[in-house]
């Protein structure tokens, strides 16, 4: 009679939280796109022009965010940087998330060697580090965006594989697939058309809190100087070039960093509203 | 100490949920004198465990009470804080749960579960395992040396059932509420245990409530029966009165259902499924699926009402069943 | 148990032997000819072929692999082009630097992770636990060495409770030096830990064991710490396994920042000078350290959880 209480009463957080959760987070990321989409009609400053007249001033309301040791107002630079997080962050998980989506579900469905060769793979690539075997790869491969994608697109795709992977073990005993099979389908078919889109879910879900790290390795490959090139406004980047003056200037340092948390946060209130919606869609 | 034993006054248990507030335990009165072994019988789902949760302040929220009272010894237990309670549970009223593998915590030794029950008045180590050894010797573990250092998940599921007698055993409460203590185990292993519980009672003189919903079991146990359903008791009765002539619909239902030797019937199970717990109404709760619900039954709040001595029916056609046998299915009998 | 251990440790060899192979190849990620890129510009046809050929970049890679596994059995690490010097040399200075540093930060969470964890249990879905709840969520979207610079910020700069940078002299000194790295590392773990202690306390909580506990009369505190604790805190040993290889990674980052001789800044100066041995030993001494935790999580667990242990 617990159990019946028990499922009779999810967390009261659970079921209000669904529709607003997803809804904070997906209208916080919005307004982050359209804000910087219109950062040129917003702003009147421009990310790169520099004004020794006015460098390191302090937020007001000519400067929200006060401005950078180049007197470049941080406000329109934190927007326009908005730009390149988001893109790589969304880009560099496209691979993974295929890539890892169609390995797993292979290397569980047909098992085996081809299971056995998959899984030494992710193996392997857990045994080092994320943040690790990521910087290492940009450090050979050299700076730049391009090559942080293929970094993350090495290393991440691994987290993907294993999590549909687990899935499709799970489902590949289920009746339905036995059914498909004895109507003759192609292994192909029933992998790419009926296993893996049940596995895919859940590791959509894990896509929102993916970009989360994404977001914050590039920041910090920014930060140390092996991402994206100055000038441009990339928030790491921009922390890393505001570090040297926190003394002065804090703020210039400080701005980006809330711009990244808040991306970040948009982005796990969607995975957690996603995991929610999934979670009662279940039951 | 104006009432002895353990008194159950209109005791009434909601959950709220997000389809409705669930009363899961609607009005039950009962009352256990000392010594006394009763049982309270009903499907899953009827409230019994709930009633016994309730009754030991161990309901999980939000499940809690709304109404009514539970008396131990002449003392209301409802209000009592965590601490006061604390000093109650155990020697007081002790509950023992359906399943011993869940119940006995999987990372704590045999020895240390026993022992954490002995009277709190410290004695020597050596003592005190002594005194385990004994407890588990007296509940019949037979390797109880041996035992002492074993992990639940070790023990077998009737070994592990005799460890929680043997808890209680330390414990020697004054009531004992075993939540279907014979459940979860092999049939011959239900009836050694039964009678451990029976040897158990009889040599504590404690009040025994025993869950369940085997009336097999009933029937060599206890003294007198509550039938529950939907949350409340629909039939009160001592056990060989209930067993001659039930006087509730519901408790005929579930006597012809039980496969027994003496009774060449055809089993019949009850049509129909219990109700919805949200939205329960006045009127009887079992109609939909009675044989003999009349348009009345559905009518306000019917009274638990006495049909004889001691024994009571909530049935406003009490005295049709039984003796005028519940269609369909008594027919065939005898 | 000793089978387990065996064939776990069994396991460990292969994956180690393919991860030295991965982290060999790295090194022909390098745009063009490693040598001359190391060499510059302004070397000479004859220096790059020198180096080449110490390298063995000549040879079939086969032979690279060889040697350099041969290399790495004989305890020769490769030299480091900035600093003259052999990798092996500087080490173990480096290697205890970021292994204070990464304890320090377990110890922190763990101080941080557990009363809160106890307390949103306690208080479940109450304000105190949705107030705990949130406030761990947000670090979770924080990048960690702007978190280091925030805390450098007030408690360095503004408060003047702790040094800035630097790794310090002696016990007490490094305690003070790394606190704040140290915190800064610790509360992404700290998060994690909590989040983890908070729902298997809830769970063990709701067990019938716990009921069964109080239902024997023992009291509230005996319940908490004998029965739910002990039960709720084994997930969380494998849990320290995994986030210390995090804490491992973070550390390349967090050291940057402040300044402290470890191995993490050391990777980073290297690959800022194209010191390209160096990184490739660091990388496999960060994953050697990562399968050593893994494989000792792994040992250690059955010791802690008896329905583990076998025979």
């Amino acid at each position: 009679m617990t159990t019946l209480a028990g499922e009779l009463a999810p967390p009261r957080a659970a079921r209000t939280r669904v529709p607003t959760g997803l809804a904070a987070g997906a209208t916080m990321l919005l307004a982050l796109l359209g804000a910087s989409a219109l950062a040129p009609v917003l702003t009147s400053y421009d990310p790169y022009a520099q004004n020794l007249n006015a460098m390191l001033l302090p937020p007001s309301a000519a400067h929200w965010f006060g401005t950078d040791n180049y007197g470049r107002d941080v406000f329109t630079r934190v927007l326009y940087g908005a730009a390149i997080d988001l893109r790589i962050a969304v880009l560099a998980v496209v691979f993974p998330f295929v890539f890892g989506a169609v390995a797993g579900a292979v290397a569980g469905y047909l098992g085996g060697w081809v299971d056995a060769a998959v899984m030494r793979a992710v193996d392997v690539i857990t045994a080092v580090p994320f943040m690790v075997l990521v910087i290492a790869i940009v450090a050979f491969l050299g700076p730049g965006e391009l090559n942080i994608l293929v970094a993350i697109g090495v290393v991440d795709w691994i987290v993907f594989a294993r999590l549909v992977r687990g899935e499709v073990l799970r489902d590949k005993h289920l009746e339905y697939v036995t059914a498909l099979r004895a109507l003759g389908f192609s292994r192909a078919r029933i992998v790419l058309r009926h296993l893996l889109p049940n596995a895919l879910p859940p590791a959509a879900v894990f896509l929102a809190s993916d970009i989360v790290l994404v977001i914050l390795t590039t920041s910090a490959l920014g930060f140390l100087g092996l991402g994206v090139r100055p000038p441009a406004p990339e928030w790491g980047l921009m922390i890393s070039e505001g570090r040297a003056f926190i003394y002065t200037g804090w703020w210039a340092a400080a701005m980006p960093g809330f711009a990244c948390m808040y991306a970040g946060i948009a982005f796990i209130l969607v995975g957690d509203g996603l995991a929610d919606l999934l979670r009662v869609r279940g039951q | 100490m104006t009432e002895p034993g353990l008194v159950v006054d209109g005791l009434t248990v909601e959950i709220p949920t997000s389809r409705g507030v669930v009363r899961a335990v609607r009005g039950v009165t009962l009352s256990v004198a000392p010594g006394e072994a009763m049982a309270l019988v009903g499907e899953s789902g009827s409230g019994k465990s709930m009633t016994c949760r309730a009754i030991v302040g161990l309901l999980h929220p939000p499940a809690r009470i709304t109404a009514g009272a539970v008396r131990f010894q002449g003392r209301d237990l409802a209000g009592l804080s965590e601490p006061e309670f604390e000093r109650i549970r155990g020697t007081g009223i002790a509950m023992v749960f359906q399943d011993p593998m869940s119940a006995l915590n999987p990372v704590l030794t045999i020895e240390r579960q026993v022992a954490e029950a002995l009277p709190a008045a410290s004695s020597p180590p050596r003592e005190r395992r002594r005194q385990v050894v004994a407890l588990l010797r007296q509940v019949g573990i037979a390797d109880a040396e041996r035992r002492l250092r074993a992990y639940p998940h070790q023990l077998s599921g009737g070994q592990r059932q005799r460890v929680m007698l043997a808890i209680v055993l330390a414990r020697r409460p004054a009531v004992l509420l075993a939540d279907e203590p014979t459940t979860a185990l092999d049939v011959t292993i239900q009836a050694q245990i039964l009678k451990e519980l029976r040897r158990l009672q009889a040599q504590l003189a404690m009040s025994l409530v025993l869950v369940t919903h085997d009336l097999g079991v009933v029937r060599q146990t206890v003294q007198r029966v509550a039938v529950m359903y939907a949350g409340q008791v629909v039939e009160l009765a001592p056990t060989a009165a209930l067993f001659a002539r039930p006087r509730h619909p519901y408790t005929a239902g579930l006597i012809n259902s039980v496969p027994s030797v003496d009774r060449r019937a055809a089993l019949a199970p009850i049509p129909g499924t219990p109700p919805d717990p949200v939205g329960l109404g006045d009127g009887c709760a079992f109609a939909p699926r009675c044989p003999i619900a009349s348009a009345e039954c559905l009518r306000g709040e019917i009274p638990l009402r006495a049909v004889a001595d001691g024994h009571w029916s909530r049935c406003l056609k009490a005295h049709v069943v039984g003796g005028a046998r519940v269609a369909g299915t008594a027919a065939q009998g005898s | 148990m000793l089978r387990y251990a065996l064939g776990r440790i069994g396991q460990t060899v292969p994956i180690a032997l393919l991860v030295t192979v991965l982290i060999f190849l790295l090194i022909k990620l390098v745009p063009g000819d490693p040598a001359s890129a190391i060499l510059g510009d302004r070397a000479t046809d004859a220096s790059v072929a020198a180096l080449r050929h110490q390298w063995g970049l000549d040879r079939p890679i086969w032979q690279q692999y060889a040697v350099y596994m041969r290399n790495l059995a004989t305890g020769n690490l490769g030299q480091s082009l900035r600093y003259q010097s052999p990798v092996a040399d500087m080490l173990p200075a480096r290697t205890a630097v970021t292994f204070f540093l990464v304890v320090y930060s377990l110890v922190l969470s763990v101080v941080i992770a557990v009363p809160l964890a106890l307390v949103a249990a306690a208080y479940r879905d109450r304000w105190p636990d949705q107030v705990i709840r949130a406030s761990m969520a947000l670090p979770l979207a924080a990048p960690a060495f702007w978190v280091g610079i925030l805390l450098l910020i007030v408690f360095s700069l503004k408060l003047r409770l702790f040094p800035a940078d630097g790794y310090g002299a002696g016990f007490g000194d490094h305690v003070r030096h790394l606190f704040l790295p140290a915190l800064t590392l610790s509360y992404a773990f700290a998060s994690v830990l909590c989040r983890n202690l908070r729902s298997s306390l809830v769970d063990v909580l709701q067990t019938a064991y716990v009921d069964f506990a109080r239902a024997k009369g023992l009291r509230r505190r005996v319940v908490l710490f004998r029965h739910v604790f002990r039960a709720a805190l084994l997930p969380a040993v494998t849990l320290i396994g995994v986030r210390l290889t995090y804490a491992i990674g973070g550390s390349v980052v967090i050291e940057t920042v402040f300044a402290i001789p470890g191995l993490g800044s050391w990777m980073v100066d290297s690959i800022l000078a194209r010191d390209y041995v160096v990184v490739q030993t660091l990388t496999l001494m960060f994953a050697l350290g990562t399968m050593l935790i893994n494989l000792a999580t792994d040992l250690i667990y059955p010791l802690f959880d008896p329905r583990l242990r076998m025979g």
